[in-house]
């Protein structure tokens, strides 16, 4: 074991379950508690979706850099950021648990980080994790916009069709011409 | 350059929650999370105490200055009046089956959301200011005093739940949250911290005639625009009629239907199955709202609401009623008309004027719901029905609470359903029927300043959708009630975007093939039916 990617394919499974136990941790201690026993994924969506985009990430992580596995590592990442947006968090607290997959790492890998001296190697480890927290970033984002427009359309379905009916506005006909 | 901290600690991003007794965190009241309070001049109409401005973000909410007392003696007359109160508050022996089952939790992991604690909230209080135990033990016996904070909790949590009864499905016991969050909204409103979500519907209904104060003559008028459209869509012009005295049948929906999209087209369903059947049915614009705001309020406005729609039964002396698609109108009728304002005697225990069917299940009250009427009619083969005009459409079926958990209709709407469309697939079974879960809307928490704590509480169910909607290419959501049109759209935006959401009886009103019609080139919707010219499809 010589690279980064091996050495976190290795410990996948402890880093996945070490992350994951962090993001939940992010919770209420009486609701991280009940969500960390998992279970159905109708039940408590919140724990699996978390479940399976640590797993996607750092799946993603051990394996070389590429366009598609990102795009699909990124949907992993909606799922569980969509949550996080409608959930009274700050947007750090909400886009920012991909940092605590640094913690994870690091808690785990600095003793063999440190015997095989791959310090470079870690570093763009690092760097493709910031990737992902500023792509996650976007996500928030474009939840946040989403939630935005849901209340606008939420507002235009209920008032346009009384304005159309009180007569206040008219559209135009079809075929009319200016 | 100043020395690095070592990598450890710069690591240290801690998310983690802090653990706090429950009864030391503090509710957050932040936009998006709270419904604005109940405004003075709807509190003055109501005949409401302490109508006021306030604002739950500032700290002082200007409550009376015996508002302890008025607390302390409402609670007592309460637990005096009602014996399911006083049971819940003694009995639960917090096994934790409740705990997980709440939207509101499920979505959000507020342990306040969980019905346990919930309803700890003012178990805390009865047992602080009603039992001796609280006295020798204090705290340890998970008592607590009656401070302003505590009533600031009861607002944020009895105005987070949407009254579904998911929770009650579960408790060996039976305790009911939904009444539980009733009496505590009783409570509150007695010291005037309540929503104006809930007070101005139900003040309106009072006075117009519905929720959302359509006076009769813009009520009229908006019925004709939809008569009009289905005139252009099917080439039929339909005629209904209002307050028309000895009409055999009184049919009341709730106001939604009549300008939100998409009820509006449900509500063209309802005229056309009315025009195919020659029903000898009258409309009402006095009592032009099913639904019952009255009833997330306290027990007098429930009654007085639902009293209107049987003092037009009577006064128009037709036999019976026939109720739209919605929600909570069905749970006041099933669970407290009977009691309130019932038994109806002078009706009749409806009888289908098509089928023959008697609905005993109606005796007392002599009220049906819609679906159950259109079911029975396509069981007697009454309905000619094309399923090729709704082609297209994978549905699938979201269980409103009130009708499904509340009243138990869980074939009915499925079997108009199969009846009307050609691919039907069900979400988990742990999401539907008696388990469904709530659309996050009820209860008056619809709001516009409520659209993110309802996201949050509508995760499970837009879980489910999308669930269906990759699996087997689920593109409509169909539903018989008017709170959850108004709020599944934007929920299926968002948990599971690209889905549709329209009511039963929409679908209804697409397939209805009548008589030497002219052939229909478009839904209710006005959109191209697929393979016909000039559609989308066949481009």
């Amino acid at each position: 074991m010589n690279t980064i990617e091996e050495l976190l394919a290795a410990n996948r499974e402890a880093i996945v379950q070490d992350w994951y136990h962090h993001i939940l941790d992010t919770y209420p201690a009486e609701t991280a508690k009940l969500w960390k026993k998992g279970g159905d994924p109708f039940a408590n969506p919140v724990a699996v979706r978390s479940r399976q985009g640590a797993e996607a990430v750092v799946r993603y992580l051990t394996m070389a850099e590429d366009p598609k596995a990102l795009e699909a590592v990124l949907d992993f990442l909606d799922e569980m950021i969509r949550v996080r947006a409608v959930q009274n968090f700050t947007p750090s607290q909400a886009a920012g648990f991909i940092f605590l997959l640094k913690k994870a790492i690091r808690e785990k890998l600095w003793h063999d980080l440190k015997r095989l001296d791959i310090w470079e190697q870690f570093a763009a480890m690092e760097s493709r994790i910031d990737g992902l927290a500023l792509a996650s970033l976007d996500l928030y984002a474009k939840c946040r916009e989403k939630l935005h427009e849901i209340k606008y359309n939420d507002l235009e379905r209920s008032q346009v069709q009384l304005l159309k009916r009180a007569k206040l506005i008219v559209g135009i006909g079809e075929g009319e011409s200016a | 350059m100043s020395k690095m901290a070592p990598p450890e600690e710069l690591m240290n991003v801690n998310y983690a929650t802090p653990a706090e007794a429950w009864m030391d965190v503090k509710p957050e009241f932040k936009l998006g999370n709270y419904s604005y309070p109940g405004k003075p001049d709807v509190l003055k109409y109501l005949g409401l105490p302490n109508p006021r401005e306030w604002n739950p973000t500032e700290e002082d909410w200007k409550l009376p200055p015996d508002w302890r007392d008025i607390i302390r003696d409402g609670f007592r007359e309460l637990l005096g009046k009602y014996r399911s109160l006083k049971i819940f508050m003694d009995c639960c022996v917090r096994c934790g089956a409740c705990a997980d089952k709440c939207h509101f939790y499920i979505g959000s992991g507020d342990p306040k959301n969980m019905p346990v604690l919930r309803a700890e909230l003012l178990r805390s209080i009865y047992r602080g200011e009603f039992t001796v135990a609280a006295k020798i033990l204090g705290k340890l016996s998970g008592s607590r005093k009656l401070e302003e904070d505590v009533i600031k909790e009861w607002f944020m949590y009895f105005y987070q739940c949407t009254q579904c009864r998911r929770c009650s499905l579960y408790c060996p016991y039976g305790i009911d949250t939904a009444e539980i969050t009733f009496l505590a909204r009783d409570l509150m409103n007695r010291i005037g911290v309540n929503i104006n979500w809930i007070l101005e519907p139900a003040a309106n209904c009072n006075r117009t005639g519905n929720h959302l104060g359509i006076q009769p003559h813009a009520f009229k008028d908006m019925m004709e625009f939809l008569v009009d459209d289905i005139e252009t869509i099917t080439g039929r012009r339909v005629e209904p009629s209002f307050q028309r005295k000895g009409a055999e049948i009184l049919f009341i929906t709730p106001s939604g239907d009549i300008f939100a999209e998409p009820g509006i087209y449900t509500f063209m369903g309802y005229l056309l199955l009315f025009d195919y059947l020659d029903l000898d049915v009258t409309w009402s614009t006095y009592a032009s709202e099913g639904g019952n705001f009255g009833s997330f309020m306290n027990d007098k406005w429930m009654k007085k609401l639902n009293a209107k729609m049987y003092h037009e039964a009577k006064r128009l002396g037709v036999k019976y009623i026939i109720g739209g698609e919605c929600g909570h109108m069905w749970r006041v009728l099933n669970q407290y008309m009977d009691t309130m304002n019932g038994p109806a005697d002078f009706l009749e225990v409806p009888k289908s004027p098509i089928t023959g069917t008697v609905f005993n299940n109606a005796k007392s009250t002599k009220m049906i719901h819609l679906v159950e009427f259109t079911a029975d009619l396509i069981k007697n083969g009454k309905l000619n029905l094309d399923k090729s005009r709704n082609a297209g459409i994978t549905a699938t079926w979201h269980d409103s609470c009130n009708t499904s958990r509340g009243m138990g209709f869980f074939e009915e709407p499925r079997y108009v359903l199969e009846n009307v469309v050609e691919k039907f697939v069900d979400m988990p079974a742990q999401t539907i029927r008696e388990q469904t879960y709530c659309c996050g809307g009820g209860a008056g928490l619809n709001n516009g300043e409520f659209t993110e704590m309802r996201l949050r509480g509508g995760l499970p169910r837009g879980n489910a959708l999308k669930y269906v909607q990759e699996k087997f290419g689920v593109n409509t959501m169909s539903c018989i009630c008017a709170i959850d049109r108004a709020t599944l759209p934007g929920l299926a935006d968002y948990w599971a975007p690209g889905v549709t959401v329209t009511g039963l009886h929409e679908l209804v009103g697409n397939a209805l093939v009548f008589d030497g019609e002219e052939p229909r080139t478009m839904n209710l919707r006005q959109e191209d039916l697929p393979g016909i010219e000039g559609s989308e499809e066949e481009e």
